[in-house]
């Protein structure tokens, strides 16, 4: 018979799995310095600090009532985010979605708010003038140049019928959702802009949530609610996701002339079966010239479309091993995003889930499959989290990708059930090291320290000072706009790209960035994060590199296009060449 | 990574342990997923109706007649929280404790108020009973895997180090703090701990079904590492005693697709979902 193992042996097993990280961090990083040189002279200091208030930013959070008022589903998801450059001043301006309460008709909730950016640290609401203070409930949005005229278009899921406002490019906006025929049906969540077939103007993928009424779903509460799926840990909670009729979501194919067709059925992504979609992420995983979707599903199994080139998507969620944890079971998907966070070139994927559960890194195998490699690359210490927003941002400016989750518990009453997690929750900021994740632990008076309820997150460098910064919507409260302060040594550069052949937003553009030895690949993503929208600059750090080597944008019309030595620390502004011949993506 | 001497050598026995001595490893677990489970997002059943049967009946005349009967509120509480009736339950514990603090007692209080979702009442008591009795195994396991719950790996991780340290063949909670190891990324200390519960002889259903799910967990770390030709030869071998083990099949999936035996990964994959479509409904979030 053996004796099981002493304290003090695994010890040393501890050592050797400290010596194993420490291989991964040498083999991992895309940064020289990671590779045996030494850093670059300074090290970071990260600092996030919350500016709303001096920003004159108002908005307050209206959810479906507070504590045990939430009687329904739809008190718990929460708003998303958006940033848009609406005026085309070269700074991100910001538009929050409001939600409303049952009691209240439809259509009359709290309006959603345009803050025009002002360019000295201040916002000033402009949504009145702008004509987008929609007054459905509303959770998501997602930003795009429908028409590709140059300005950037927003498009919000509701409760009730969906909106597409194009902008007028005169700083309003017009309601076009019944002549694009983009209302929808459903509960719309996160919605994503890309170009599916390739044809210069961009498609949308809509997820949609629960086919919801309250007539059909039981309060909680009621005797109606006595059901296993009114439940959370033995606890009555609001019924659902499961147990109640999932939505479908809505692929629409963009006409070109101002009008959508509704394409679910005939490009393969119905399901006769819906998914409980609430993050949406549309990304060429593949790397086969064309924009795959992945969605985040509650409590079921997630979706990855992948693109067949031809119009239609296959789901190869199972053979892809994205759809599900490493153990083969269904998580409560929230928000997901899509970057090349460790440097090997290609595109991998997180999932934010519910509590008492792992956020879901997906390691992409060389775009055929993916391993979840969440406990190893380090999501183990934020397990009573339960998370939403997420995004890969260089936040130190280092030249790696980090992680920023938000967090908040979806019901009010756990603060009293003693398990472990609470309503109110940190954000968290997770450093990349070497291809492994650490969370970065925030000083008192950082941004980072307070605890909210946080759904949506945005990112964007909105001061354009070189560093990527944060707004965070809370539940029943403000949001947080948390400006990076951080005292960062290294090097930047933001690329802004506009297509001219390809869409004009370039969704669908890749750009592979090499300075100093090393090389960082960024996508132009379409959505991402939990029903929000971020900065359409792709933001690359540096680290210590004085310069960039190479530029090389591979655009979505599969044009190659390459530029030598960019001076660093630049927002630099990209235009499709029109009259390159095509040169296949490699 | 190299391989550690221990690890191979008993990778080694796995891969060649005859069918017989698999079998009788899983011998308790041919339902699915039967192994005791360190999963997230626990979900107790709903309350139960009413036990009021004829013994429930006569205890609480007895306690009617003398309020002060230990014995008689311990009884009532045991029957009250089998019927998960645990409010009340805990009312008699709690009454059975004053009269008279007994280790059992105590620990019968912190279960029903684990059950009940009371999890700060549950780890205060767990800690009173260890105030007396350091050394009382059933509490460190209890108290490790609440700590867990509770978001205290730390202290999780230590009290399941003591409940083996006062008992060293202690397999169940050797199983447990494997899972906290492996939820957390821990492999080289899970992968120990599962392989040292392979090789201690089951002496009780539950102890069998951790060794076999032992076996499972191995072979998933395994696959995690990207080490999946002797992963998938176990799960095979584990799929042919237990056709129906939904997470062996996933896994093995995860194995031949790293092996670019695809075809075969589908089937599995599609065996698994057919496994996951047949669960009921416990809770509105999974």
């Amino acid at each position: 018979m053996s004796a099981l193992p002493s304290r003090q042996r695994t010890s040393g097993i501890h050592a050797a799995g400290r010596t194993f990280a420490a291989l991964l961090l040498l083999m991992a990083s895309p940064m020289p310095w990671a590779r045996g040189q030494d850093k670059p002279a300074g090290h970071p200091k990260i600092m996030f600090r919350d500016v709303l208030s001096e920003a004159g930013i108002t908005y307050h959070n209206v959810s479906g009532g507070t504590g045990n008022d939430k009687a329904w589903l739809t008190a718990t998801i929460g708003c998303g985010v958006a940033w848009i450059d609406y005026d085309l001043d070269g700074d991100m301006d910001l538009y929050l979605i409001n939600g409303s309460t049952h009691d209240r008709q439809p259509g009359k909730g709290e309006p959603n708010l345009l803050y025009r950016n002002d360019g000295d640290g201040r916002f000033t609401d402009v949504t009145a003038q702008a004509g987008v203070g929609d007054r459905s409930w509303g959770f998501g949005v997602a930003v795009g140049d429908v028409d590709n005229d140059g300005d950037p278009d927003l498009y919000i899921t509701n409760l009730e019928a969906n909106v597409l406002f194009r902008n007028n490019g005169d700083g309003t906006f017009s309601d076009i959702t019944a002549s694009a025929g983009v209302a929808g049906t459903g509960w719309g969540s996160s919605s994503a802009f890309f170009d599916m077939d390739g044809d210069g103007d961009l498609d949308l993928y809509v997820g949609n949530y629960i086919d919801f009424s309250t007539l059909s779903v039981p309060r909680k509460g009621t005797p109606e609610a006595d059901k296993p799926y009114c439940q959370f840990m033995g606890i009555p909670s609001v019924c659902g996701p499961r147990g109640l009729t999932p939505a479908q979501d809505i692929l629409y194919r963009n006409n070109g002339d101002g009008t959508f067709t509704d394409v679910t059925r005939e490009a393969g992504v119905f399901l006769e079966i819906p998914r409980y979609a609430l993050g949406v992420v549309a990304t060429d995983l593949d790397m086969d010239g064309d924009m795959d979707i992945y969605v985040a599903n509650d409590s079921v199994s997630n979706s990855l479309w992948k693109n067949n080139g031809d119009g239609t998507f296959t789901d190869t969620g199972m053979i892809s091993m994205t759809a599900l944890s490493a153990d083969g079971k269904p998580q409560a998907g929230m928000g997901t995003d899509a970057a090349d966070f460790d440097g090997d070139g290609w595109i991998d994927l997180v999932v934010t889930n519910f509590s008492h559960d792992l956020n879901t890194i997906y390691k992409s195998v060389e775009g055929r499959f993916f391993l979840d490699q969440s406990s190893v690359i380090g999501m183990g210490p934020t397990a009573m989290s339960l998370s939403w927003g997420v995004s890969f941002q260089d936040f130190d400016r280092d030249g790696d990708l980090d992680l920023f989750i938000a967090n908040g518990h979806t019901y009010p009453w756990v603060d009293e059930s003693g398990m472990g997690t609470s309503f109110r929750q940190r954000d968290h900021l997770f450093i990349n090291q070497g291809g492994r994740f650490k969370l970065f632990s925030p000083p008192v008076d950082d941004g980072l320290a307070q605890v909210n309820s946080s759904r949506g997150a945005a990112f964007a460098d909105f001061d354009n000072d070189g560093d990527v910064d944060i707004v965070v919507t809370t539940m029943d409260d403000s949001a947080v706009l948390l400006r990076n302060d951080s005292t960062l040594p290294g090097h930047w550069l933001m690329v802004q790209l506009t297509g001219t052949v390809s869409n004009r937003d370039a969704v669908g553009a890749r750009v592979i960035l090499s300075a100093g030895g090393s090389s960082q690949l960024r996508e132009r993503k379409g959505g991402g994060s939990f029903v929000s929208s971020s900065d359409p600059r792709l933001y690359f750090g540096l680290g210590d590199a004085v310069q960039v080597d190479k530029l090389e944008i591979f655009w979505p019309s599969g044009q190659k296009q390459v530029i030598h030595d960019v001076p660093v620390d630049q927002i630099l502004k990209v235009t499709e060449p029109r009259d390159n011949p095509a040169a296949p993506s490699p | 990574m190299p391989f550690h001497p221990f690890r191979r050598s008993c990778f080694k026995l796995i891969l060649t342990m005859t069918a017989t001595a698999l079998l009788l490893t899983l011998a308790n677990c041919r339902e699915k997923d039967s192994a005791p489970t360190r999963e997230p997002l626990p979900a107790p059943p709903a309350t139960a109706g009413a036990a009021e049967t004829p013994q429930v009946e006569a205890l609480r005349r007895t306690i009617a007649g003398n309020p002060d009967d230990a014995r008689a509120h311990q009884a009532l509480g045991r029957i009250l929280s089998e019927a998960e009736q645990h409010q009340e339950a805990i009312q008699h514990f709690e009454r059975a404790v004053q009269l008279s603090p007994t280790t059992n007692g105590l620990f019968n209080l912190a279960i029903a108020f684990e059950a009940a979702m009371h999890l700060n009442e549950a780890q205060a008591t767990f800690k009173r009973i260890l105030a007396t009795s350091p050394d009382h195994e059933q509490t460190l396991r209890r108290l490790g895997n609440l700590e867990l719950e509770m978001g205290h790996k730390e202290a999780a991780i230590d009290y399941l180090w003591q409940a083996i340290q006062t008992r060293p063949r202690n397999v169940m909670a050797s199983y447990d703090l494997a899972a906290i190891y492996k939820f957390y990324g821990e492999y080289e200390e899970a992968t120990d701990l599962y392989q040292t519960i392979v090789r201690i002889e089951p002496r009780s259903a539950e102890e069998q079904a951790a060794r076999a799910d032992s076996l499972y967990q191995i072979a998933a770390i395994e696959v995690a590492r990207g080490k999946s030709e002797q992963a998938e030869q176990v799960l095979a071998r584990l799929l042919e005693l237990v056709p129906d083990h939904p997470k062996a099949h996933y896994t093995r999936g995860q194995a031949l697709m790293q092996l670019d035996r695809t075809e075969e990964a589908q089937r599995e994959f599609e065996r698994h979902a057919l496994l996951l479509r047949q669960r009921p409904v416990t809770s509105g979030m999974e």
